[in-house]
């Protein structure tokens, strides 16, 4: 007794209390202003991209060359579940999944180890880029530049990566920076074939002549004067004039470079185009940290573009087109003040209700606590404020002051029943806190399984259930210290509320035992009319419109656009500069900016046929309209031969983010020979197409584009002595163009570039008769074959091995579909060595669903665990848990009547409002059933309980309520994404405060009359 | 004056004038459509080609000797007989000596012939000698002057054998010897191209060598920029050279033909004239390693398969497949053509 004495001295000190919430609330402040804010949780999914860009070559080059080297490293990796190439189009695109529950950072640095290693056998102009799937998402600024007719836009890019890019980099938070648009600046020797055949120069001999010519290095060192003087060799022709003298070893005599090739200062071409309203331009993309918080990484982005924009050329201007920062900060600034709002509107009804006294203050004070708690929490678990966890705390915030209010409550009933203070503290602290600890811990139950899915689901789920657990623990610490303790040291009394408060609240409770009554008269009758109830509104749920994830208006709309593949750069720019001709011409569009292709250095993986425009909007365009704005615009830019879809950036990003995901359902094809697996996989579709239960079959890898090829001639090499690889050393400058050297241009390195000027544009013919030196010089078409094949556009590699992929949409069952596709193609004989299966994203997406199940299961159990703990016998466990369905009527209803669409956090909602009906329920029956030990009859003991506990299930219901209601009437854009999310819990909260009060008292009378009348 | 007798055919006639209005449009409303046409096409050899002497004039020395006087430059015209060098030194001068030494032996040799012949007549006027005597004598007196005669004429031949003069107007090309160095009999001195003798010379290869033939006709544009020139094929020369090249030999039409030696280009011979099919060359889409144009037909559009040749300009000539009057679809083309692409081709998502 004595130590117990002792202990409750030791509680009791206001000094102690004062110190721990103290800490708390200076914790909970830091965690608040450092806690990074962003748009999704990171994306912690052990699979790792690697892209590399190879402008110009081939499908089975790009194998060849890049995959084989590279995968050759990979494939040795541990941890490996699964590694898929995909290449054509100048691009290699290597997906590598790791065993779930890596580290993801770790499987970086070994993938990164891996293509070290690999660097020695890949070509000089490759570089692999790896990074962790999803960083798509972490794009947060894209600016581009107005350029003036009169400045050259390769200036521009020179000045923009040698002065904004190292100052953007250096930038806490900002993980990458991109450049591109133009090449880079060069010194382009276009060789002339006249002069080359006059003088009898091969391509060659010019190639080594400048990178001969070129020298920068370290000669020793002189003693002279005391002093050690470095020596440095230096030959770097910087200007055209200088390389015009180089000489060039030619049978008679050297000859200047100036007549043998054009020199002049222009940019190296690249297969890819970035064009602003029209007029080519610059773009700049900034990536963040993963991690690192939104606003202030675009605020300092915005700031040092300022800064830096005396170092570009005169009369250039940036024009930002995308802004992460301005979607983060509408959500925290529009969620943030509903949260206020509700919590405003939450306590001035508690003042309403339960009078002004100090107690109350106490109350009011528990729910920013709370708030500040959860962030605390958040902050401490490495978690950031984005969608997901703002999203949880919103709902939360209507429930945080559930538990202070029912303990509050519980000791002013026992103040207003005379008790003294501190006893009346003890008892009413007594009466309450198993039903406060058991419903509290039921509704975390709901979301502690969702911390342990893994994979996709868990991305999404973990940080939402985090930040629910959280605030609803914290919440309960401080309901049970906070506010007995708070309530006895400020020694607060209860006070009367207004009179029209409490006239209101004494004619509910009369309307309240009406319905009671018709309850208890018929209640198997009002189960049947709830069940009724129930099943309407799941079926009035079809009815709603579905929206995956509503965004509020970022001002710019994402179009993807892709031509038939193969289709010409040319064709490519002419047709998009018509497309955003016509998008301008719209009011609501200020400007458009496209990219065609993707920058050699960057994770964009389109090819010269497709790309993206950004069009950006007015300002001042209301959230409603943007539908309407969308579908015209697609309209508008509608072009025969062009496939569309636009979206607004941030759900393209999280889409690009998944986008090392196989699709949901594909067929593959395994083989050796490209031309043998395209056939099979065309005759694969044929039978295929017979399949019912699928649908938009696509076999786009097989899509033929077409291929110059130039086999050279065995004779022919033979009698002009010519190797193969001889042949291509004169090929290779002349057709693809070759960096021969660089040259250190102040900080920016020159490329010395040589090409004919006008090789793309050779035809067939003039290619044929290209001088190729031999002993004289003899013509390409007397030397090799040049052919125009078709070939697939891409292949792919399964862990190594070639293959097709097919994609289709099954429209029944995963196990049907590929039931009745093996039946159809069970009559094709295929080559030895080939082989079909079936696979794609389809079943993870199931595994998932049955995660998912399992852990609803889970829950479940565990809540029956916890009610059967709290309660004996089935009966009440029983009650409540029926409860739970019945309680989705208001949540669904709600929903309906509203008239918003069911979107993912709706549907996170419906997951909620499990846990979160059983609370009222829970302390009504706890009531109850004590009052029936104490010996009162099943019917007056419940009567007493609903009387008893009428005012904190109103106060509860209501403080709910009243704080999702700004977020519900859909108050501020940055707040759309969470409006179902409230509705839903509003509506539920509603119909199960209301079956608490009736229903279930109803059939718990009628069930524990029942063994009675039977006997 | 009314042109209809009432109202009614007067509103048949305007509306059907409207309906044949809207169906010509309508025709050609949707995209831009060019009939083919047939074009006279002359098939053409391009060619490499250099402008070169026929051959090459080598000033020889006749003697040994050491060259003097050479103030001539490569590059320079020097007229026919002007003197280029001369040749001198001990070589020559010996041999002048010599033979000086054996005009003034057969001189003294003629002078003693001469008074023996003298002698023979006043022995003849005395009766000492016999007519048989003086003839000898004069028989004798013959032959020495001969022999004087043989010796002087030796001598002038080999003092203008040391003056080196141009044969023809020409211009110099190389002088492989210096002043002061010493030549052999024999050895070249200098090489020379004769004015006016240039002609062209093409190279052609493999299948293209079996279409020239002689007398086809063309023009030859040089590299730098100066006028085209008439040429005509003279002479096919059948040695291969390095590189598999055949070269055929060509001269100019004109009589006086502004081009230098070593100047290089392009000749284009034209070749037999065919009729073929043109169309803008924005109406071709390779698809799939093969050429092919959109047909514009009364049932809508249809793909045709072609073979193309070369082009002219914005024009393309079609070897097979279609023939002149069809009505081929220009503007969009290409994306028409593939209008159903997304039938068969998804984006990745």
């Amino acid at each position: 007794m004595n130590g117990f004495d002792a202990l409750k001295r030791l509680f009791m000190r206001p000094l102690l209390w004062g110190l721990i919430y103290g800490g708390l609330i200076v914790y909970g402040a830091y965690a608040l202003l450092h806690i990074p804010v962003e748009v999704m949780p990171r994306f912690n999914f052990p699979q790792v991209s690697v892209i590399t860009h190879q402008p110009g070559a081939t499908a089975s080059e790009l194998e060849s060359l890049i995959t084989r080297p590279l995968e050759g490293q990979i494939l040795t990796l541990p941890n490996l579940v699964s590694v898929r190439s995909t290449m054509g189009h100048g691009t290699v695109e290597i997906d590598i999944r790791f065993v779930q529950g890596t580290d993801p950072q770790q499987d970086l640095q070994a993938v990164n180890s891996a293509i070290d290693r690999a660097r020695g056998q890949l070509p000089a102009s490759a570089n692999p880029y790896a990074e962790i799937m999803g960083n798509a998402i972490n794009e947060v600024a894209d600016y581009t530049v107005e350029i003036p007719a009169t400045v050259a836009p390769m200036r521009v890019q020179r000045a923009v990566v040698t002065t904004v890019e190292p100052a953007l980099r250096a930038l806490p938070g900002v993980q990458r920076v991109v450049v591109y648009g133009s090449g880079d600046e060069a010194i382009w020797v276009q060789p002339d074939l006249d002069a080359m055949q006059r003088y009898q120069v091969p391509v060659t001999a010019i190639t080594r002549a400048v990178k001969n010519h070129v020298l920068l290095r370290p000669g020793g060192y002189l003693t002279q004067g005391h002093q050690d003087i470095l020596i440095e060799a230096r030959s770097l022709p910087v200007r055209v004039a200088a390389l015009k003298q180089t000489p060039v070893k030619s049978p008679s005599g050297p000859v200047p470079l100036r007549a043998l090739a054009r020199i002049v200062r222009a940019p190296v071409p690249t297969h890819n185009a970035v064009a602003l309203d029209g007029r080519p331009s610059i773009a700049l993309t900034v990536f963040k940290q993963p991690g690192a918080s939104t606003v202030p990484v675009t605020r300092t982005i915005e700031k040092t573009l300022k800064e830096t924009l005396g170092q570009l050329p005169a009369g250039v201007r940036w024009v930002r087109t995308y802004n992460q920062g301005h979607l983060v900060h509408r959500i925290g600034a529009d969620l943030g003040r509903n949260l206020l709002i509700g919590a405003g509107l939450a306590v001035a009804a508690l003042f309403w209700i339960l009078g002004a006294g100090r107690g109350i203050w106490a109350l009011a004070l528990s729910i920013p606590l709370s708030l500040l708690m959860s962030v605390a929490g958040l902050y401490a678990f490495g978690r950031s404020l984005n969608l997901l966890t703002l999203g949880a705390l919103t709902v939360a915030v209507g429930l945080l002051a559930d538990d202070a209010i029912i303990v509050l409550e519980s000791i002013y009933h026992r103040w207003e029943q005379g008790e003294g203070r501190w006893e009346g503290i003890r008892l009413g602290l007594k009466d309450v806190a198993g039903p406060d600890i058991t419903g509290t811990l039921t509704t975390v139950s709901v979301f502690v399984p969702l911390l342990f899915v893994g994979g996709l689901a868990g991305l999404f789920f973990i940080p939402f259930a985090l930040a629910m657990a959280t605030a609803l623990l914290a919440s309960l610490l401080v309901s049970l210290t906070l506010i007995p303790l708070g309530l006895g040291f400020i020694n607060a009394r209860p006070s009367a509320g207004s009179t029209a408060a409490g006239q209101a609240l004494k004619r509910l409770y009369r309307l309240n035992t009406h319905l009671l009554d018709r309850a208890m008269h018929s209640p198997r009758l009002s189960l049947i009319v709830c069940a009724g109830l129930l099943i309407a509104s799941l079926v009035g749920l079809v009815l709603v419109p579905v929206n995956f994830l509503p965004l509020p208006n970022e001002g710019v709309m994402l179009e993807s656009f892709t031509l038939p593949p193969g289709t010409s750069l040319a064709d490519t720019e002419a047709t998009v500069k018509d497309i955003t001709r016509r998008l301008r011409d719209d009011p609501a569009v200020s400007h458009t900016f496209a990219r065609i292709g993707s920058p050699a250095g960057s994770a964009y993986t389109e090819p010269a046929y497709a790309g993206e425009i950004q069009i950006v909007l007015k300002p001042g365009i209301a959230v409603d309209s943007l539908d309407q704005i969308r579908r015209r615009l697609i309209r508008k830019s509608r072009t025969t031969g062009v496939q569309l879809s636009i979206d607004t950036p941030t759900i393209e990003r999280v889409g690009e983010s998944l986008s090392g995901l196989p699709q949901p359902f594909v067929i593959r094809i395994f083989g050796s020979r490209i031309e043998t697996l395209r056939q099979l996989s065309e005759k694969v579709v044929g039978r295929l197409r017979t399949v019912p239960s699928l649908s938009d079959i696509f076999n786009n890898d097989a899509y033929p584009v077409t291929q110059l090829q130039i086999l050279p001639k065995p004779a022919a090499l033979t009698a002009y002595g010519l190797t193969p690889a001889q042949l291509y050393d004169q090929l290779d400058p002349l057709l693809s163009g070759k960096v021969v050297a660089e040259v250190p241009e102040g900080n920016y390195p020159l490329d010395l570039y040589v090409r004919l000027a006008g090789a793309p544009d050779l035809s067939l013919r003039a290619l044929k008769a290209l001088p190729i030196r031999t002993a004289g010089w003899t013509p390409l078409g007397e030397i090799a074959n040049l052919k125009l094949v078709a070939t697939p556009n891409q292949i792919r590699h399964i862990d190594g091995a070639r293959a097709l992929e097919i994609l289709a949409t099954p429209t029944g069952s995963f196990g049907s579909t590929i039931t009745a596709s093996k039946r159809a193609l069970a009559g094709l004989t295929l080559p030895s060595g080939y082989r079909i299966n079936f696979g794609g994203l389809y079943a993870e997406l199931e595994k998932a669903a049955v995660d998912l199940g399992i852990a609803a299961i889970a829950a479940f159990l565990l809540m029956v665990g916890i009610l059967v703990l709290q309660f004996e016998g089935r009966l009440v466990p029983g009650l409540l848990l029926l409860q739970i369905p019945l309680a989705f009527t208001g949540g669904a209803a709600a929903l309906i009547i509203s008239g918003v669409g069911l979107n993912a956090t709706g549907l996170v909602a419906f997951l909620t409002l499990v846990g979160i009906g059983l609370n009222h329920g829970i302390v009504l029956l706890y009531r109850a059933r004590r009052n029936e030990a104490e010996g009162m009859a099943p019917e007056a003991a419940v009567r007493e309980a609903v009387e008893v506990r009428f005012r904190p299930i109103f106060l509860t219901t209501l403080t709910a309520i009243l704080g999702m209601l700004p977020t519900a009437l859909g108050w501020g854009q940055g707040a759309a994404p969470e409006q179902g999310l409230a509705v839903v819990i509003m509506g539920g909260i509603f119909w199960s405060a209301l079956l608490s009060t009736n229903l279930i008292p109803a059939l718990y009378v009628h069930w524990r009359k029942k063994p009675a009348t039977a006997r | 004056m009314r042109l209809f007798k009432t109202k009614t055919p007067f509103f048949i006639t305007f509306f059907a004038a409207c309906g044949l209005m809207l169906f010509f449009i309508s025709a050609h409303a949707d995209s831009k459509t060019v009939k083919s046409s047939a074009i006279t096409f002359t098939s053409r050899l391009e060619a490499y080609a250099r402008v070169e002497p026929v051959a090459i004039l080598r000033l020889k020395a006749a003697l040994t000797g050491v060259v003097s006087g050479l103030k001539v430059l490569p590059g320079e015209t020097i007229q026919a007989g002007s003197i280029i060098a001369r040749l001198e030194g001990p070589e020559i001068e010996n041999l002048l000596a010599d033979l000086r030494s054996a005009v003034n032996g057969a001189e003294a040799v003629e002078i003693a012939a001469r008074k023996s012949l003298a002698i023979e007549r006043r022995k003849e006027a005395e009766q000492l000698s016999t007519k048989k005597q003086v003839y000898l004598a004069e028989a004798n007196l013959a032959e020495k002057r001969a022999l004087l005669e043989n010796a002087r004429s030796r001598l002038q031949a080999a003092r203008n054998e040391t003056i080196l003069k141009s044969p023809v107007t020409a211009s110099i090309l190389t002088i492989d010897l210096a002043e002061g160095e010493l030549v052999r009999k024999g050895q070249t001195i200098l090489t020379m191209q004769p004015s006016g003798v240039l002609w062209l010379k093409g190279f052609v290869y493999g299948s293209e060598a079996a279409s020239v033939h002689v007398g086809m006709k063309g023009v030859f544009s040089p590299v730098y920029g100066s006028t085209a020139i008439p040429v005509m094929v003279r002479t096919i020369i059948g040695a291969v050279q390095p590189g598999g090249a055949l070269s055929i030999g060509m001269v100019a039409m004109a009589p006086a033909p502004l081009w230098r030696n070593g100047e290089t280009g392009t000749v284009m011979l034209e070749g037999p004239k065919r009729i073929l099919t043109a169309v803008p060359t924005s109406a071709l889409i390779l698809d799939r390693g093969r050429w092919w144009v959109l047909v514009h037909t009364s049932r809508g559009k249809r793909r045709q398969e072609v073979i193309p040749g070369p082009s002219r300009g914005d024009s393309t000539l079609i070897e097979h497949g279609l023939k002149p009057g069809i009505e081929v679809v220009v503007e969009n083309a290409y994306l028409e053509f593939h209008r159903e692409f997304s039938k068969h081709y998804q984006p990745p998502d």
